[in-house]
């Protein structure tokens, strides 16, 4: 739906906006008019503001007969003494005050033309009324060419306000979306922050529970499981061989007591082995190792600087956490033969290198993906954020996969942000 | 004969009650102690001046391994037996260190607590070689049964269980044609041989039926620089 706005000017419902237009524009050509009295000074005025109120209502009929209206005001005009130059500039000031709406461009064409005519009636002289010299001929083809000419200037001056005005609108919208974007660039980081403090402490609780869980099973029902077969042996010994079907019984009993404690052990070992505690990252890794061997049959290598035991507690964590995650894929996925950890000096820490001889994977996807199967991946460089390091996987073809890991030594965790520094919360041991 | 004293260190009470009535059932043995912590076992012990201390590692305040370092310096008569559920070479390597004279798995060797103290008291060092080999034949997740070294070796000849054991070491087809002075092409005829006649096609694979049959022992080529 397009809305003429000419229709809006027939009303004038905006009357004192086009008085004051034309006051304005008749100030800013008083010193080119060449007025030297008040009455001459109203005439001019008088001039204008019909031509323009003649103007507007000739845009808004469709058939010619109003052209009389622009043909009788030829005399008027040439009685201000304004020059051609004045009222072309006026006609195009009329023109641009009529405010047209950027959408109605193509209308605009139109408008400028029929305006144009309009205003050549004015200006050349009526061809009943004039003398049909030569001279009138030639001036009257001159001023057809001028008006022309007008009309084209004043239909690009249009055009270029309209695009001004367009410009302006995209600029206003570009910055509204620059302004939505830089928020929700904002709310996403806020998010995330959120996000990994979350998942850091539910790493950092999982720690401290799996340690409470283990010490629990090995202390607690571990305990009460050897008790029991202490028990059983001794019962088997006081019935001596008199009974021998009552031995037989507590021995069954006892192969299951043995059984248990050894699954209660082995779990309580699978959550937190009390080595890493104990004895270091060292034989921790050691005995993990050992029993990965056993367990899978690819073959164990472990180089080590003696001073990784000088990291820090929770730095220790992280690295065998992820050591032993890297382990578990290397045994479930990689169909590897032999895996290597070899852990060096490095400028401000640790240098880590897992190293298997299986196939490789494309690590980017896992590395990125949210949740799923690439879970273990994700926590692993939770996990050595958290403590400062960082993590990263080499795979090619025929060339196995690597994780390297970096771990820094110094006292606090190096921080990638001056916000994250409360975020990094220390692996209780 | 004069009777073995002995002195009790662990703290859990059912272990502990258990232990005492089970020594209490050999006439050459007497229970003249019990301690509940580390700390309890050294000043009873230098008090009581037992033959053999019957030591627990996890305990509150002292731990087993060092009331046992101090205990062997300022007693070295004192003979210590070191009972614990820890399973772990770490540990036996501790126990070893801090001048223990046996190291015994609450799990598989509480049958055998009394003959080990006879034996500590006679001057013997009891250190099982491999504890690790023990866990893995009791763990439920590997696949091999002890049993299956009497299966492998009624399966293969003995010249394929010599390369089954090579390959399971981690050696290269030329090392081991080198080691058993044969040729590399009559290694890899062993070796599929073998790897058929088991339903076996990986080398991994291969490595942990070794270890679970008890041919090699899981282990770790470690080296501290």
């Amino acid at each position: 739906m397009q809305v003429n706005p000419y229709e809006m000017e027939q009303t004038s419902s905006e009357p004192s906006y086009h008085d004051s237009f034309t006051e304005k524009h008749l100030k800013e050509l008083e010193p080119k008019v060449i007025v030297s009295s008040k009455p001459m000074k109203r005439k001019v005025s008088n001039f204008f503001e019909s031509y323009q109120k003649a103007l507007t209502n000739w845009l808004h009929t469709t058939g010619l007969a109003d052209l009389e209206v622009a043909r009788s005001l030829h005399r008027p005009w040439l009685a201000t003494g304004t020059t051609l130059l004045e009222l072309a500039k006026f006609h195009e000031q009329t023109l641009l005050s009529l405010d047209l709406p950027p959408s109605a461009e193509t209308d605009h064409e139109g408008i400028v033309v029929k305006a144009a005519s309009f205003f050549a009636k004015v200006i050349t002289a009526d061809d009943t009324t004039a003398n049909d010299t030569k001279e009138n001929t030639r001036s009257k083809k001159t001023i057809q060419k001028l008006s022309e000419r007008t009309s084209e200037l004043m239909a690009s001056n249009i055009q270029l306000t309209a695009k001004l005005k367009r410009c302006e609108g995209a600029e206003k919208s570009l910055t509204r979306s620059g302004l939505h974007h830089s928020k929700s660039l904002e709310e996403s980081n806020l998010l995330r922050e959120q996000l990994q403090r979350l998942s850091r402490r539910i790493i950092a609780t999982q720690e401290d529970q799996r340690h409470s869980m283990s010490r629990q099973l090995d202390n607690g029902i571990a305990q009460t499981l050897i008790g029991i077969n202490i028990r059983l042996i001794n019962l088997k010994k006081v019935v001596g061989m008199s009974n021998k079907n009552l031995v037989r019984d507590i021995s069954l009993t006892q192969r299951l007591v043995t059984k248990s404690t050894n699954m209660v052990h082995r779990f309580a070992l699978d959550l937190r082995p009390p080595v890493l505690d104990d004895f270091g990252l060292i034989p921790a890794l050691h005995s993990f190792m050992k029993n990965f061997t056993a367990q899978t049959g690819v073959r164990t290598h472990l180089t080590t600087i003696a001073g990784v035991e000088d990291l820090a507690a929770a730095r220790r964590t992280a690295l065998f956490r992820v050591a032993q995650e890297a382990l578990t894929n290397v045994g479930r996925h990689a169909g590897a033969t032999n895996v290597r950890i070899d852990i060096r000096k490095h400028e401000r820490g640790v240098c880590v290198r897992i190293e298997d001889d299986g196939k490789s994977f494309d690590a980017k996807p896992f590395m990125t993906a949210r949740g799923g199967k690439c879970h273990g991946l994700l926590c692993m460089r939770e996990r050595l954020e958290m403590v400062g390091g960082t993590f990263m996987i080499e795979s090619a073809p025929g060339k196995g996969t690597a994780v390297i890991i970096e771990i820094p030594n110094g006292p606090k965790a190096r921080k990638k942000k001056s916000s994250n520094s409360n975020t990094t919360t220390p692996v209780p041991l | 004969m004069k009777k073995i004293n002995v002195l009790l260190a662990e703290d859990h009470t059912i272990v502990r009650e258990g232990l005492h009535k089970m020594l209490e059932l050999d006439p050459d043995l007497a229970v003249i102690g019990e301690a509940r912590d580390g700390r309890q076992a050294v000043t009873m012990a230098t008090e009581l001046r037992p033959d053999v201390v019957l030591m627990d590692i996890a305990m509150p305040g002292l731990n087993g391994l060092e009331a046992t370092r101090q205990l062997v310096k300022t007693c070295p008569d004192i003979r210590i037996l070191i009972l614990t559920a820890h399973n772990d070479d770490a540990y036996v390597q501790k126990a070893i260190d801090c001048g223990a004279s046996g190291f015994l798995l609450k799990q598989t060797s509480a049958n055998d607590v009394c003959g080990a103290i006879h034996k500590v008291h006679m001057g013997e060092k009891l250190f099982s070689s491999s504890i690790a080999k023990r866990l893995v034949r009791n763990d439920p997740h590997a696949s091999g049964r002890p049993s299956s070294l009497q299966k492998t070796k009624t399966t293969l000849t003995s010249r394929e269980m010599e390369v089954l054991q090579l390959i399971a070491e981690g050696k290269a087809n030329k090392e081991t044609a080198a080691d058993l002075n044969i040729s590399i092409k009559t290694v890899e005829k062993h070796r599929s041989s073998l790897m058929e006649k088991l339903n076996i096609h990986d080398t991994a694979s291969l490595t942990r039926h070794a270890i679970a049959a008890g041919i090699i022992e899981s282990s770790v080529q470690i080296t501290i620089l």
